[in-house]
């Protein structure tokens, strides 16, 4: 992933979630009055894809809920190659103050251009190569981070497409700068079998080398990372145990939405990504769904 | 149009035309669409519910718009028409080239399947020299037209009648020579109800801008045969039995030519599924049943088949055997799973 064609085709998988995302909005999944700004409408995505969307954006959004209500919004929140994700709009809307937001992405996010480095009080999107600590800590310091609060670590799909040594290090440099950290990490898991092997080889064949892969063999290879960056503890399930979580209500619901018609598509998608969590704070552990 | 009042399907070289271009993964005219469908609508309608095949077949499960992987099936299993294939539905939704997936194969199953007239006289022609009346006589002795010309002297012209004799013999000919080349059976996608939730409507929409070529297909799919036998003892369908069919002739009763229905017969052979356990069951699915190994054993023994063969169910590495080897799941759209 070090030369800028890869760069170009992870920002494009972006642009994929973000139009698989505005697809599931659109269709009653959730609320996100703020997608539809960020990607023009599309073709109608397959139900599967659409709960699984629904099941990952949910997911994500609770422990964020969590975290805010357990240190009391007394923290920040660092959304790491945040790509055009509306958290923070969603969480403005409910009303949901925290001290600090920050995303974090490529510096030369062409399509956000208009919104690079838009800092408002308490919002700040700053452009930034993750694969470089001195950069990473430069922009931090920038957005007038506080390493002493309680801070929240967001990265979907992010890791993965760096090395296992790139990632590592950041990771690291997160326990060891941070006071009190939370990590939410949504990514694939099970990569070793077929179906991992086929979502490997298509992604790069877009270009996409998932440089990170090794990490995400297993929900426990996905803890041991955070534990063996200096994390004092994790947890990870995959999105068969993350679904079993969600509110039965909210499951009933949007199992009406759509029909379904292929079950074991949906165990297949489920079992290859996982949510991870991992806190450098024993206060956060009961952080989880 | 082309003048002479030929349509777009006029003549052989539009058609190979438009395989190639299919096969390189471009769409075709619209007009060439509707062209296509209506001759495919006339080799369809002319097979029973529970359609005939010889060995050697190569058989195929979903391919769900899946291009890539279906030209990667021709290229192993070989190309058509050396190698003769039964799909089992499923050829539209969820991948991106469903349009260009079903239409190469309906124009491989127009292109190969059936003997076009003009070919009819060539191989005649071609034949004249050899074919004397008396020949003619010998092939057509079971024809039940009676032959007026005894008196003929033998001579190179044929009469009408025996003309049409002729066409019926190398009809036949061909017929033994060239046996059906693709044989397509309908999916539960193949439906006008579930192509608009999974994708086939979006695509046809944003590749012709209109929707067209959606409904030239989905009137296509009412059209589909609903299973296939081969050599009489493979059973082959895209989802399983139903609790409303003991024999193959309940399903050759079955008035096919309809949207897939919510429930029933039809609905059952495109949406059942095999499961470990005796009986019937309710499918997770909404629609069909869950079949255990007693009914399928049942089955089997009253129709005198050996196995189903089926598609329907993700199986990543490819087929499955259920029942101690007397169902196979056959899956054959291995990038299904991420798109």
């Amino acid at each position: 992933m070090d030369s800028v064609g890869s760069d170009e085709a992870v920002i494009a998988t972006n642009d994929d979630a973000s139009s698989c995302k505005r697809c599931a909005v659109a269709l009653g999944y959730w609320r996100d009055r703020y997608i539809s700004y960020f990607v023009r409408s599309t073709d109608r995505k397959a139900p599967e894809i659409n709960r699984g969307y629904f099941a990952r954006s949910v997911a994500i959004k609770m422990l964020v809920d969590k975290f805010i209500e357990v240190t009391n919004g007394n923290c920040q929140i660092v959304n790491i190659g945040a790509g055009f994700d509306t958290l923070y709009w969603r969480l403005v809307d409910e009303g949901k103050s925290v001290k600090g937001f920050v995303e974090l992405d490529f510096p030369d996010y062409d399509v956000k251009l208009n919104r690079n480095n838009l800092h408002a009080h308490t919002y700040k999107l700053t452009g930034v190569d993750l694969r470089n600590i001195t950069d990473v800590e430069a922009k931090v310091k920038e957005s007038d981070l506080e390493y002493s609060l309680p801070t929240l670590f967001l990265a979907e799909c992010v890791l993965v497409y760096m090395t296992i040594q790139k990632s590592s290090q950041l990771m690291k440099w997160i326990a060891e700068k941070f006071k009190s950290a939370f990590f939410i990490n949504y990514e694939m898991v099970n990569l070793g079998d077929r179906f991992g092997e086929v979502m490997l080889s298509n992604l790069r064949s877009r270009g996409c080398d998932l440089a990170g892969a090794e990490a995400c063999q297993s929900t426990e290879t996905q803890r041991k990372r955070f534990l063996d960056a200096g994390w004092a503890g994790a947890d990870s399930y995959d999105m068969i145990g993350i679904w079993a979580r969600l509110p039965p209500e909210e499951i009933a619901r949007v199992t009406q939405i759509e029909l379904l018609d292929e079950q074991e598509l949906l165990h297949q998608l489920f079992s290859h990504y996982a949510i991870t969590t991992a806190w450098t704070d024993h206060r956060w552990s009961d952080v989880q769904l | 149009m082309a003048p002479g009042g030929k349509d777009a399907m006029g003549d052989c070289s539009d058609l190979d035309r438009q395989i190639e271009q299919l096969r390189r993964c471009e769409v075709i005219k619209e007009a060439e669409v509707k062209a296509l469908c209506a001759k495919a609508r006339e080799i369809l309608v002319e097979e029973s519910n529970v359609q005939r095949v010889d060995s050697p077949v190569t058989v195929c499960g979903d391919i769900h718009g899946q291009f890539y992987d279906l030209k990667e099936l021709f290229k192993v299993g070989g190309d058509v028409p050396d190698t003769n294939y039964l799909f089992m539905g499923d050829f539209v939704d969820r991948g991106f080239y469903s349009v260009e997936t079903f239409l190469l194969l309906l124009a491989l199953k127009a292109g190969f399947d059936e003997l076009e007239s003009e070919d009819i006289e060539d191989v005649l022609a071609s034949h004249t020299e050899e074919l004397t009346n008396e020949d003619l006589q010998q092939l057509t002795e079971h024809s039940s037209v009676e032959d007026e010309d005894d008196e003929e002297p033998p001579q190179r012209k044929l009469t009408t009648k025996r003309m049409a004799e002729a066409f019926n013999m190398i009809q036949h000919i061909w017929k033994v020579r060239y046996p059906d080349r693709i044989t397509l059976i309908r999916g539960n996608h193949e439906s006008r109800q579930i192509t608009q939730v999974y994708g086939f409507y979006d695509e046809c929409l944003r590749k012709y801008g209109s929707i067209t070529v959606w409904r030239y297909c989905t009137e296509i799919f009412d059209y589909l045969s609903l299973s296939a036998i081969i050599d009489g003892k493979i059973f082959c369908v895209h989802g399983g039995l139903s609790p409303s069919i003991q024999t193959l002739d309940q399903i050759r009763t079955i008035d096919r030519k309809q949207e897939v229905p919510h429930d029933g017969p039809m609905c059952d052979l495109l949406w059942s599924d095999p499961e470990d356990t005796q009986g019937w069951g309710v499918s997770p699915r909404g629609a069909g049943y869950l079949f255990g190994s007693d009914v399928v054993a049942q089955f089997n023994d009253t129709n005198g088949i050996d196995m189903i063969c089926r598609a329907h169910q993700l199986v990543m590495e490819g087929y499955k055997w259920h029942f101690n080897n007397t169902v196979l799941t056959v899956w054959s759209a291995p990038n299904y799973c991420y798109r």
